[in-house]
């Protein structure tokens, strides 16, 4: 069994007479410590797969597989759990609390683990062991997306689910925030799910899921990820 | 139509956003409600008022003159321009006793006599209005109902009034209230207990004074006035100006009258006097006359007396020489008789033992003569025994011849003859010739008698012999004794006969000593009668001396008394004719000193009442200016915050709108409209609802005291525009603050999203060892508080507000309960007042018998309770005081407990305290040391430096003993009512049947419980709890619309953060404390600043409210400092529990968005 599957997943949107299907029997699967990008274009139902894989949404229909347990028949407490343990998330835009340093923004998740990673360690091995005590309205958009990362690799996850983390970001410092999240994915094994309607990432990829109209239409393994330095877009 | 879309959008912003609109809605009802509402009151009150007096025809202006009114003043009244109508009236204070032994200070006053206007026109309550002469109305007030049914009760003068002015009965024909009387406090009088209780009204025909003592009159145009407003003021000062002149003349007038009268008078007062003085010298003058004459009988009494003095001295002098004499003399005589006896008795003593030495003389001769005779009877019997001896003898000499004989005869041998051979021959015989024997046997039984005795014949024979020869010798020697014996016997008869001798002639001499001791004793006898006679009429001389000498000093006395009378007599006379004169010259003076009479004008503020009602809606007044300053404050605060935060939604709006070219007026228009539509609406429904409410719940609360038959509300127009306009202004005024600065900014600049406003380090981080404890949650909390500024003040002041309304509805509760409570719970122990008329009840039996069952009084303390007043510094109220002076000062304590209000520490009574209570120092301004200046009820006056003041609620009182009393006011303190302490569990038989058993006893006036006091008391206080009420509402109210604003703004504006920590896997309660932390600290600081608020606001409310007479507690108890705490955390908690589904319906897709 893989370490993530879906196994034809529905999610329905009811809007007025209409009901959309966000989700149209998804299936598709990823294995443990691989880098995976997920691609499709806009209304393709990345965000609605990423929102039920990080247990921030119900599935109407199948079956969410993590890790060998059946995320699709929590219940809301145990998805908040699940989200509390297993799960980091890095936003598009960061989403950090203003009024906390980011420091305290990274502890503000490790806080709630039973077994968190070092916050200010965390920080420093995304590069602002200088900038601990800044405000984020201090530091820059990709500086904030690493407080970001550090937030979400700080709760000691089992996966790390990005959605488009450098949507908000200028080309370089995007590219930055891949080279560190592709790296720690090979320093430290963690699963990290990317969501992006930007094709060229595939190349980074060790697996590519393709979504189009709320379903899966190819699942790939890259047997030869190149680095993100050397991808251009 | 521009306009058009524009307006669909304001309703559309509207609709999207309910919950902002309704935040200022709400507090711009509270505000604007509470403002009006507040506003509103005094002016109800005030109308109210008004309306009764225009209703019930409440005269304008009151005259009384010092001299009185006559018919021809109120003729000249009716006819002054600007008067309306004038009721001539005889009004007067007087005691009136009920049938049940209550005895009421009254005031009476007429009812308008036909032909005159209605006025002061009382409303029936039952029965029916008097209709004539001896029939009354009893007026029924706040304070006095007295008996439940009066109709048909009969009212009596009391006769020790002497007040000839009224008919001496009433009977009740019905009970009224009567605009005179609109207040529970009672006016002062001089009559009675110096406040009046007991109001009537009866017809003019009840008076027989040939004068009126008032004019009661209304002003034209007076009626349609506010009476409490300035033009009232200003048209009544007028008139009443007019009057004081037209008093003038009039007095003159009624001057002229009264000397004339008075001269009249005095004249004949001048005859009287004359005829008395002339009468008085002639009966001062016999008088004398009597007194000299019983000088001279007096003078002649006292010689006599001394010559009978000197006689009878000489008559005991005489009587004293006469006694020496006779004692003398009998003591000579008796001594000789002594004498004589002493030498009888010697001789009769030598006489005695002669016979006595002769007794035993005679009785050795008798002695002698027995012993003579015994040896003489003892010889013959010797002789008798010596002769059958020898008789004997001879028998056997005689037989042994016959033997011989015979044996001879016979042939025996012969023998020498004697005895032995006798016997053997006797006893050979026998043998030889038995016969012959027998003949013998006599002899031989002598024979052999003799040999067993030893002997035998011939000695015997012998003995015999020798025996006669002592015989002889033994007669011999008896005949010698008895000769001799024979001789004494002789000597001593002779000596016998001449003791006799000698007896015989001293028995004569005690014959002699007899007759002397006999004469002795007569002459004794004789002499002391004699004497004692003498005695006895000397005595009686003395007596009668003695009774000259008392008849002398009586009449003395008599004459000294006499004298005395004499001179008291005159001297009476005398001061009794200076005194008339003085009289006269005085008459003569106050007629030269009738000063002309005064004119008095009194208008309505000069009612009791109505003065007191009109500075207590003053107060009200007072009180209303500080409230709505916090709903105000609060309600600019939440327009602030929510229009920033609305300004702050809508900013990329804000930016497309300039773009599209709209002028910064039009923008900022929709804002200001939006505001301006929430205020106005609220402003509608707030004013509408306050302007009842409030009014309604401050005029109940005032029915405590006052008496208004209808309360008007009628809905103000101009406060509603004030209200309105100031509610309205203050949001706009917030509004267009929070637009300001993006209107400023280029569009450009609104369409990007606003830079976030940057974190800020505060200065709690600086405090590391807080910090570094903290959790960064909480740091979040502690950062969020000081960066949100207005809301953080806008929460702290509505909530320290909301605390504060609380804290002061239950510390209003807790002050107005403890007057009751304490007053009559711990500082009072007495349970029953019992009024005197007169000091003289304290003896009367009937009534100590009931003090002094222990079944019905416990203990009791009589107690002087003097109504005076205090007389004031300059510029401070002339208050009414009790003086209350114990009959025992060490006792006072027991029945009231004097201790500070703020430590409870007793209060020294003694002898030498003089203590106010605590309000009265606070009126007067005064404390220990000071002097205070007071009156007692005969206007005497007194200054006493006041030792202590004390705790104490209803009242105001001055404690002073006796002797302070007395050396204050010169004269003694007549003590007026008993303090009585019941038993625990009521007196014997019921407190009711106790009232009737001591109305019953002689000089009982009345009785008052201090149960039926606090009881009705604690009534009237019910209707405070509707301010209390009122003001939780309030709170609760303004609470709810600050932490709801509050929460909404925090969770609407941090949508995305929520959002976020909800994907961070926080649950939905961290989620919920995440935000609540932060209403929860403001919630407590904005409680803790409440409290100490209210504490304020507590004391200025109960200051600014207080009757005169009562002062409320100061004290708010610890439980409403708790319940003000928690109902306030209750009114937040319950806003959140609103908010938590908001928070729970947040979604976490909302974090995937883009920032605003």
């Amino acid at each position: 069994m893989s370490f993530i599957e879906f196994d034809n997943v529905c999610k329905y949107y009811t809007m007025g007479e209409t009901r959309i299907a966000a989700a149209d029997h998804i299936s598709f699967f990823a294995e443990r410590g691989e880098f995976c990008v997920i691609v499709g274009p806009s209304g393709a139902g990345k965000t609605t797969v990423l929102n039920m894989l990080g247990g921030m949404d119900t599935c109407d229909e199948g079956r969410i597989i993590l890790d060998g347990r059946e995320i699709s028949g929590y219940n809301p407490r145990q998805l908040t759990a699940y989200r509390r343990l297993e799960v980091g998330f890095v936003f598009q835009f960061y989403n950090l609390v203003q009024n906390l340093t980011a420091l305290e923004n990274v502890e503000l998740a490790s806080e709630i683990c039973p077994d968190p990673l070092d916050a200010r360690k965390t920080l420093e091995g995304v590069g602002l062991g200088d900038r601990l005590q800044n405000f984020p309205a201090q530091l820059s958009g990709g500086e904030q997306q690493r407080v970001s990362i550090a937030r979400a690799l700080a709760k000691n996850p089992k996966i790390l689910l990005c959605d488009e983390p450098t949507g908000a970001l200028d080309y370089n410092t995007g590219k930055a925030v891949l080279g560190l999240l592709q790296d720690t994915c090979r320093r430290t094994g963690r699963t990290v799910l990317v969501i992006t309607h930007n094709g060229a990432l595939t190349a980074m990829a060790d697996r590519v899921i393709r979504i189009k109209s709320g379903r899966a239409i190819s699942n790939e393994v890259n047997q030869n990820p190149i680095p993100v330095e050397e991808i251009e877009w | 139509m521009v306009k058009r879309t524009y307006r669909k959008n304001i309703l559309r912003t509207v609709r999207g956003s309910l919950s902002r609109f309704l935040a200022i809605f709400a507090i711009v009802a509270l505000g604007s409600g509470f403002l009006a509402g507040v506003l509103a009151s005094p002016i109800d009150m005030r109308i109210s008022a008004d309306s009764y007096m225009d209703q019930s025809n409440m005269f304008d202006l009151r005259i009384v003159s010092t001299m009185g009114l006559t018919g021809g003043d109120m003729e000249i009244l009716k006819e002054l321009d600007g008067i309306e109508g004038v009721v001539p009236a005889y009004d007067t204070d007087t005691v009136l006793l009920s049938e049940l032994g209550d005895t009421h200070t009254a005031r009476i006053h007429t009812l308008p006599p036909d032909g005159a206007p209605e006025m002061y026109t009382p409303a029936l309550l039952e029965g029916r209005l008097p209709e004539k002469s001896g029939e009354c109305a009893v007026i029924l007030t706040k304070s006095f109902t007295g008996e439940s049914d009066w109709v048909g009760k009969v009212l009596t003068l009391d006769s020790e009034e002497e007040n000839d002015d009224i008919i001496g009965e009433f009977t009740v024909v019905g009970t009224v209230r009567s605009p005179l009387y609109i207040s529970l406090e009672n006016e002062r009088t001089s009559a009675g207990t110096g406040s009046v209780d007991l109001k009537l009204y009866t017809v003019p025909e009840s008076f027989q004074q040939d004068y009126y003592t008032a004019a009661y009159l209304t002003v034209e145009g007076a009626r349609e006035l506010d009476s409490f407003g300035g033009g009232y003021e200003k048209l009544i000062d007028g008139i009443s100006a007019e009057l004081d002149t037209l008093g003038e003349e009039r007095a003159l007038v009624r001057y002229n009258e009264i000397i004339d009268e008075a001269n009249g008078e005095l004249a004949d007062a001048q005859q009287e006097y004359d005829d008395a003085k002339s009468e008085a010298d002639k009966e001062l003058s016999d008088a004398l006359r009597e007194l000299e004459d019983g000088e001279r009988e007096l003078e002649n009494g006292r010689q006599e007396l001394a010559d009978g003095k000197k006689k009878l001295e000489d008559g005991q002098k005489e009587l004293d020489d006469g006694w020496a004499e006779y004692r003398t003399e009998t003591a000579n005589a008796q001594k000789q008789i002594d004498d004589g006896w002493a030498q009888v008795s010697g001789y009769q003593a030598q006489i005695d033992s002669g016979l006595a030495q002769i007794n035993s003389a005679q009785g050795q001769i008798t002695a002698g003569y027995k012993e003579l005779e015994a040896s003489e009877s003892k010889l013959a019997e010797v002789k008798a025994k010596l002769d059958s001896t020898r008789a004997q003898l001879d028998g056997i000499d005689q037989g042994k011849a016959a033997l011989a004989g015979a044996a001879a005869q016979l042939g025996l041998p012969e023998g020498d003859g004697s005895d032995s051979w006798a016997i053997e021959t006797i006893t050979l015989l026998e043998q030889a010739a038995p016969e012959t024997g027998a003949q013998f046997a006599e002899l031989k039984l002598g024979l052999e008698a003799l040999r067993a005795q030893g002997t035998d014949s011939a000695s015997a024979r012998a003995a015999l012999e020798a025996g006669l020869a002592e015989y002889e010798q033994g007669i011999k020697q008896a005949q010698q004794a008895r000769a001799q014996l024979d001789q004494n016997q002789y000597r001593l008869n002779s000596q016998l006969s001449e003791l006799k001798k000698q007896q015989a002639a001293l028995d004569s001499q005690k014959g002699q000593l007899y007759s002397a001791e006999n004469t002795l004793e007569a002459a004794k006898q004789d002499t002391e009668k004699k004497l004692r006679d003498a005695q006895k009429e000397l005595e009686e001389g003395r007596r009668e001396y003695e009774n000259g000498l008392a008849e002398l000093e009586d009449g003395e006395k008599e004459l000294a008394e006499g004298w005395e009378e004499y001179n008291k007599g005159k001297a009476e006379a005398e001061t009794e004719l200076a005194d008339a004169q003085n009289e006269l010259d005085k008459a003569r003076e106050d007629i030269d000193a009738i000063e002309q009479g005064e004119w008095y004008v009194f208008t309505r503020d000069d009612n009791v009442g109505f003065s007191s009602y009109a500075s207590n809606a003053d107060k009200i007044a007072a009180i209303a200016t500080v409230f709505p300053v916090f709903f105000f404050l609060v309600a600019a605060l939440v327009a602030l915050t929510t229009m920033t935060r609305m300004v702050e939604e809508e900013r990329q709006q804000i930016g497309t709108m300039k773009a599209l070219g709209y002028s910064p007026v039009q923008i900022a228009g929709k804002y200001l409209l939006y505001a301006a539509a929430a205020s106005l609406l609220g402003c509608v429904f707030g004013v509408t609802a306050g302007m009842w409410l409030f009014p309604t719940v401050i005029i109940n609360a005032y029915s405590i005291m006052y008496d208004l038959p209808k309360v008007l509300t009628p809905f103000s127009w101009q406060l509603a525009a004030f209200s309105a306009v100031t509610a309205t202004l203050c949001t706009l005024a917030a509004t267009l603050n929070a637009c300001w600065n993006a209107l400023r900014e280029v569009p450009a600049r609104l369409m990007l999203p606003k830079a976030p406003k940057a974190g800020k380090r505060i200065l709690l981080e600086r405090v590391t060892p807080v910090w570094s404890r903290m959790k960064f949650t909480q740091k979040v909390t502690a950062r969020n508080l000081i960066r949100y500024k207005k809301r953080f003040f806008m929460t702290v002041i509505g909530i320290s507000g909301c605390t504060a309304l609380l804290v002061t509805g239950f510390g209003i509760r807790d002050s107005v309960s403890d007057i009751v409570a304490i007053q009559y719970g711990e500082l009072c122990s007495y349970n029953l007042i019992v009024w005197l008329k007169d000091e003289s009840a304290l003896k009367d039996p009937e009534l100590i018998e009931l003090l002094e069952d222990e079944s019905l009084v416990l203990d009791s303390l009589a107690v002087l309770q003097d109504s005076g007043a205090v007389a004031p510094e300059k510029g401070l109220p002339a208050d009414d005081i009790t003086i209350f002076v114990p009959s025992e000062t060490e006792r006072l304590p027991e029945f009231f407990r004097f201790r500070h209000r703020r430590d409870s520490e007793p209060v020294v009574y003694g002898e030498d305290s003089v203590i106010i209570t605590e309000k009265l120092s606070e009126r007067q301004h005064l404390k220990v040391g000071d002097s205070i200046t007071v009156k007692n009820q005969d206007e005497a006056e007194a200054s006493f430096t006041i030792t202590d003041i004390c705790e104490n609620y209803v009242q105001h009182l001055l404690y002073i003993s006796p002797a302070a009393y007395e050396e204050g006011f010169g004269a003694k303190p007549e003590m007026n009512s008993l303090l009585c302490r019941l038993p625990e569990d009521g007196p014997e038989g019921g407190t009711d049947a106790l009232n009737t058993a001591l109305l019953g006893c002689e000089d009982v006036a009345m009785t008052t419980s201090t149960e039926e006091l606090s009881s009705s008391f604690n009534n009237s206080i019910q209707s405070i709890n509707y301010i209390v009420v009122v003001l939780i509402i309030s709170a609760g109210a303004l609470a709810f619309v600050v932490v709801y604003n509050l929460t909404n703004i925090n969770i609407t504006e941090r949508v995305k953060e929520l959002a976020t920590i909800k994907v961070l896997g926080f649950y939905e309660s961290e989620v919920a404390a995440y935000v609540y932390r932060e209403t929860a600290a403001l919630t407590a600081i904005g409680t803790a600043a409440g409290l100490l608020l209210g504490v304020i606001l507590h004391q200025f409310v109960i200051r600014t409210a207080e009757i005169d007479m009562v002062m409320f507690g100061r004290a708010i108890y610890a439980p409403s400092y708790l319940w003000a705490a928690v109902l306030t955390v209750l009114f937040s908690v319950l806003v959140n529990l609103v908010m938590y589904r908001k928070l729970t319906r947040i979604s976490m897709v909302e974090s995937m968005k883009a920032p605003e």
